[in-house]
């Protein structure tokens, strides 16, 4: 989805149309899921999160500015939801047993591959560029490095993925 | 086979739950403040997608192309329009930086080569290829020319002319993609618009023994996207250094060291934080009352002296074993007496410490330079050879990272410096005042074909 089609997607929602809201999860979710569990690294969690993600941009639009970047204000929304869950999660000091569900997927999934040989900050940068179709250079600036670093991680995420996976 | 990142969504879609009801039913909060009393944010036309698809007027030029696009034919063989049936085509780009694509039946983009280093800027962002490989040739055209325009290659504040060069088929809806994202822009920048015979246009892609426009698509289907990669191909390694000099230079060494860096500097402050752990504990040795020597007190020589020792020094010992065996694990570096540690010591507790937070910040070249003897230790302290980024690579390999490097570097660089320029918001162009612009050219230099000399000339 274009930048302009999220931003009019937006628009419409900040005027009450619900059915702008379910279009806008519709084409969203992928992304914010996988934006999410970056962070968390539990399906569980992201699951939740999501759902208090778009609640939030429900009950927020009217502080979304029209014409401005409408996917990084729905990212904004779901990195403060999920630092503020690891937050309290670190508090709450868990217990092992709740700790110790950490997520298997299927031997041979993408999701596998990604969680077994990508650290969180590769995860984050290939679900920016692959979901969002964010430029090296713009997710550069979002997470303050260079774009020369973002684009060799990248890179070297996608060869240990590859290998993982035993692609060509 | 699907490609991973179509499996990846497939799985994802296949997690990922539905909205819960509450969400879906809960009422969405709007603003007490009307739409009219809002003023929307000016967007930005930084979005190659708003220009192509979000405005009619490159639409409705294109029906008044006629009177500005002058066609000159290059050499024998002038190629005419081809029957109803799509064929493969090519076409050339030229802003200074240079590249060429290879166009399928469908008129989608196959490949992009750089033609020349300044194409390599804009080519080495594997994002950038992939945005342009897969699109509609005027939109690819487009993405390329809007990459130029982002790093200052052609400037939109003053008048400017890139060529379209078509092989296989007049190059008109691209010249017209082209020209119509300039006059979005707002930017007098004449499109000029030439149809080369096969053989001419190879000449200028450097592919070799084709004859047909066909043979010349394939070939160029295949070549790498890389001008310098092409350019060392069949150069023998003792030759790689001059090259280098030659294309690279200072800017070169600076783009090589600022990543090389920028790639280490979380390492060196790590090893950093362990030298002194290090230093620490053996201080922690020197002092202690049960250390079994009288004179030489330190690590090394306590561990090669034969005493017993108390339980609370074995400790000790033990620890500053575990903190050189991990530094040596983790940075190939080993600590192999007194001597070593205290010049470790002097680096960390002299200026450089400070000269290397500084460059953490910000790097500066000569900053880096003036302390370079310093910064070099550092580095080598924690198994990083830093000065190997300053000399002349000597296999074709390292040629072409510190080329990729440099061109990372490049981009940034350019992309910064000419982002407020690119920014700026202006008012588009109309076809009225594109035509009297393509009317002064003409009474000022003659021909477009002569403004296109001139430009290239300065």
């Amino acid at each position: 989805m274009t930048r302009a089609e999220t931003d009019r997607l937006l628009q419409r929602i900040s005027h009450g149309d619900n059915a702008a809201f379910e279009e806008l999860y519709v084409k969203t979710r992928r992304g914010v899921y996988a934006f999410l569990y970056t962070y968390v690294q539990r399906s569980a969690d992201a699951e939740d999160l999501m759902q208090t993600v778009y609640l939030k941009v429900k009950t927020n639009i009217s502080q979304y500015r029209h014409g401005t970047n409408g996917s990084a204000w729905i990212l904004q929304i779901a990195k403060n939801l999920a630092l503020n869950e690891l937050k309290k999660s670190s508090r709450l000091q868990l217990s092992d047993e709740v700790i110790g569900s950490i997520d298997t997927f299927e031997y041979g999934t993408v999701s596998d591959a990604m969680r077994r040989t990508l650290s969180e900050e590769e995860q984050r940068i290939i679900t920016l560029h692959v979901l969002w179709g964010y430029r090296h250079r713009e997710i550069a600036d979002m997470l303050g490095c260079p774009t020369g670093t973002v684009t060799s991680k990248y890179k070297r995420a996608i060869k240990k993925m590859k290998e993982a996976l035993k692609e060509d | 086979m699907k490609s991973w990142k179509s499996r990846w969504k497939s799985e994802l879609d296949g997690r990922i739950p539905e909205l819960k009801a509450e969400v879906l039913n809960a009422p969405i909060v709007t603003a007490s403040i009307s739409e009219k009393e809002k003023s929307p944010v000016k967007r930005e036309k930084t979005s190659i997608f708003s220009m192509i698809f979000g405005t009619n007027k490159g639409r409705a030029f294109a029906a008044a192309l006629a009177a500005v696009i002058i066609t000159a034919c290059v050499g024998a063989g002038l190629l005419l329009r081809p029957d109803s049936k799509p064929q493969v085509s090519a076409f050339a780009l030229e802003i200074n930086p240079k590249a060429m694509f290879s166009v399928d039946e469908d008129g989608v983009v196959t490949n992009v080569i750089a033609l020349n280093a300044d194409a390599d800027v804009i080519l080495a962002n594997d994002e950038c290829v992939s945005t342009i490989v897969g699109r509609k040739s005027e939109d690819a055209a487009r993405m390329f020319v809007d990459c130029a325009a982002r790093l200052g290659y052609v400037n939109l504040a003053a008048e400017d002319a890139v060529k379209v060069t078509g092989c296989g088929v007049e190059p008109v809806a691209v010249a017209e993609a082209v020209k119509s994202y300039f006059m979005d822009k707002g930017s007098y920048v004449l499109v000029l618009t030439e149809s080369a015979s096969v053989q001419n246009f190879c000449d200028l892609g450097g592919i070799l023994d084709c004859n047909t426009v066909a043979e010349a698509v394939e070939a160029l289907k295949n070549k790498a996207v890389s001008f310098s990669k092409r350019e060392v191909e069949s150069l023998a390694d003792a030759d790689l250094a001059q090259l280098y000099e030659e294309r690279f230079g200072d800017d070169g060494r600076r783009a090589s060291v600022m990543q090389y860096f920028a790639s280490c500097k979380q390492t060196v402050e790590k090893g950093r934080q362990d030298l002194l752990k290090i230093i620490e504990k053996n201080d922690e040795i020197e002092s202690h009352g049960d250390n079994p020597n009288i004179l030489f007190k330190d690590y090394w020589s306590v561990a090669m002296s034969s005493g017993d020792y108390t339980e609370e020094f074995a400790l000790l010992m033990s620890q500053m074993d575990e903190l050189l065996n991990n530094y040596k694990n983790e940075y190939g570096v080993e600590i192999d007496g007194v001597e070593h540690l205290q010049a470790i010591g002097s680096t960390l507790t002299s200026e450089i410490a400070g000269v290397i937070e500084v460059l953490t910040e910000k790097f500066d070249f000569e900053t880096f330079i003036t302390h370079l003897e310093g910064i070099v230790r550092m580095f080598e302290y924690v198994g990083k050879d830093i000065a190997a980024a300053l000399e002349a690579p000597s296999t074709v390999e390292e040629y072409l990272n510190r080329a990729e490097q440099f061109f990372l570097c490049r981009y940034d660089e350019m992309a910064d410096a000419y982002a407020e320029e690119y920014g700026k918001v202006r008012e588009s162009i109309s076809q009225s005042e594109y035509d009297r612009y393509i009317n002064n050219v003409i009474e000022k230099y003659g021909s477009v074909e002569e403004y296109w000399q001139a430009k290239k000339n300065n």
